[in-house]
């Protein structure tokens, strides 16, 4: 006990020694460098969020040019959980159908693809460049683009399908969800592949060579060493896969803008529609709209978080 | 930091079996695969040579021959005043990356040190953390809102020969709304990255530069923001992505014609002009040629930094 206090006390000591200005908090500095930052983030990212929970809770119309708010309660709740069947028949079933398809979908293949390229295949760099392209280009040029892809009188795909002898579909007023999952696909997956990629080869490769030495051949080495390993790597993904799915909204707006007739519409759609393209100004109905899918998207965030990961940080 | 995959030294296990008939395959499937990948974009290139008859005829077809026509029109024609929109994009890009870097580089210092550690600071950057994962929609409408009741921007005026602030303004259709909202957007995930690099710099070097004579600005300024280039790099390729592309707080924020952005611009482009599908391709090639560009010359950093700190070590 007496010489583990000494040793305290010495090296207290010398902490005070060593760092004169440790007495005294640099409060300064500390304003001069977290402060802006702060500052910033408050106003224009926190105040909105907490802003629009309290929203929520009115009706807010623009009444002789200025925005005018009236007390509502839990009405604009009601509203969408019960009376909005764009809401409630389209956007959520649609937006949940995306969400789960769209992550099992692109985890599947970007998986095979990264353990594929582990192995350093040959054009392996080549192929990693331009599977990782789309996510580079904005969501306007990408559903433009596919907006000609899908034509059903000259897109490319719809000549291909022809060419095989096939009848093509009117792939946007037919199947316009498919259409939106799969572009968003082609957009992602080179992204959550080379994530998953990095993941692997951060993986010991003593690991691999044990197993290797221990007579484990390729398909041993990928079920017990890589693929455990690759674990909380790949939780990340699949979460940062989830929430792109559940919140995107460029894609599908310039692809089909939620049409045709709502088909594809999607909770971030639907909430820009009644906000901005409705027939009349409420920022507090679309607001509680956000809140609830906001508060669907941070709870099943926090399942996948809490069963799926091992440890406690989300690590972006 | 979380840094790319090394180039690899772990034995290639296909190579037991010498000249796999199997690993071709593969390879061939995947090549397959890539050229579906990346048609579009090659297809978009010869769309924005050619005319919109050569188009409908075969659209699949060769720019042959080769037209530049498309580009000629887009640039030169004042109807579309593509530049307007260009210098716009730059502006909100350049200014939210300057705004962004500088104030996620302070704070990621200051969050990362032990000497300003103080009570509630993880707290703080904990609460900046989990923003990260905020979807846009949850604060949009009320960043409208914000945009469209702070009236601060002065309107000048003059007056007797002499400049005088008539009037104020709101943000809205402002420029500058989009900058605020981008730095403020991209600063968690810059300030995480920057944390990050600044916890890994040894204390001797604080402590050596100390000795010297430096104080806590000059040690920030002239010690640690030069030695985080590489970190700072990663993150401005990442922001400089988001902001060139950024699409729904553009529709929602300036969307009059003087102040769009690129890609808003190219939205409403493209959709006055349905059937023009040949100056479509090449107005799209035009706005994403600046980013391919960059990427054909920096595809290792650009995948770093775009994937830096997803991956759980």
């Amino acid at each position: 006990m007496a010489t583990v206090r000494s040793a305290q006390t010495a090296e207290a000591a010398s902490v005070r020694a060593s760092t004169p200005h440790k007495q005294r908090k640099p409060w300064f500095s500390i304003l001069l460098f977290i402060g802006p930052a702060l500052a910033l983030y408050t106003l224009f990212l926190l105040v909105p969020v907490l802003t629009t929970f309290y929203n929520s809770l009115y009706r807010i119309e623009p009444i002789g040019g200025e925005l005018t708010a009236t007390f509502v309660g839990l009405d604009n709740y009601v509203e969408a959980l019960t009376k909005d069947k764009w809401f409630g028949q389209y956007a959520v079933p649609n937006t949940i159908i995306w969400a789960l398809v769209g992550p099992v979908l692109e985890m599947t293949v970007a998986t095979l693809l990264a353990l594929i390229l582990y192995f350093k295949t040959p054009f392996h760099r080549l192929f990693r460049a331009v599977w990782f392209t789309p996510i580079l280009i904005s969501g306007v040029v990408v559903g433009w683009l596919f907006r000609w892809v899908f034509n059903p009188d000259w897109g490319p795909l719809t000549l291909f399908v022809e060419g095989l002898g096939l009848e093509p579909l009117n792939w946007l007023v037919d199947v316009p969800l498919a259409s939106v999952i799969v572009v968003h696909f082609w957009r992602t997956f080179g992204f959550s592949m080379v994530i998953l990629l990095a993941g692997l080869s951060s993986i010991s490769d003593e690991l691999v060579e044990a197993a290797r030495i221990d007579g484990a051949g390729t398909w041993k080495v990928i079920l017990y060493i890589l693929l455990p390993l690759l674990r909380g790597t790949f939780v990340n993904v699949l979460i940062l896969s989830f929430i792109g799915k559940m919140s995107a909204f460029d894609t599908v707006f310039v692809l089909t803008d939620g049409g045709p007739m709502h088909r594809s519409e999607t909770v971030a759609t639907w909430v820009y529609t009644r906000t901005w393209n409705w027939r009349g100004l409420d920022l507090g109905y679309p607001s509680a709209m956000a809140v609830i899918w906001f508060l669907v998207i941070f709870i099943v965030t926090l399942l996948l978080q809490r069963y799926l990961q091992r440890r406690e940080t989300l690590e972006f | 930091m979380a840094s790319l995959p090394q180039p690899q030294t772990v034995a290639f296990p296909f190579r037991r079996k010498p000249a796999s008939v199997r690993l071709w395959a593969l390879t061939g499937g995947l090549l397959v695969f890539t050229v579906v990948v990346g048609f579009p974009f090659v297809w978009m290139l010869a769309l924005s040579f050619r005319n919109t008859t050569e188009i409908l005829a075969d659209p699949f077809g060769l720019p042959v021959p080769f037209r530049a026509k498309n580009y000629v029109t887009l640039f030169t024609d004042p109807q579309i005043d593509i530049f307007r929109y260009v210098l716009n994009s730059i502006i909100v890009t350049g200014g939210s990356l300057i705004l962004s870097t500088m104030l996620s580089a302070l704070a990621g210092y200051g969050f990362a040190r032990r000497r300003f550690r103080f009570r509630g600071r993880e707290l703080l950057f904990g609460m900046m953390f989990i923003s990260i994962m905020f979807p846009a929609q949850i604060s949009l409408i009320a960043q409208f809102q914000q945009m469209v009741s702070y009236k601060i921007i002065p309107q000048f005026e003059m007056v007797a020969g002499q400049l005088q602030i008539t009037g104020w303004t709101s943000l809205y259709n402002n420029l500058l709304s989009l900058v605020l909202l981008y730095s403020a957007t991209r600063l968690p995930i810059s300030v995480f990255l920057l944390r990050t690099f600044y916890a890994q710099i040894p204390q001797d070097l604080e402590d050596a530069a100390r000795i010297d004579g430096c104080n806590d600005w000059s040690m920030f300024w002239r010690v640690m923001f030069p030695i985080s280039r590489p970190a700072l790099a990663t993150i401005l390729i990442f922001n400089f992505i988001y902001c060139w592309n950024e699409f729904l707080y553009a529709i929602v924020m300036v969307p009059t014609r003087s102040s769009r952005t690129l890609p808003l611009a190219i939205f409403n482009f493209l959709g006055e002009n349905r059937s023009d599908y040949a100056l479509g391709a090449a107005s799209l090639v035009a706005s994403t040629l600046p980013v391919l560009l960059l990427y054909l010359f920096l595809s290792e950093r650009f995948i770093e930094g775009m994937t830096a700190g997803a991956v759980k070590g």
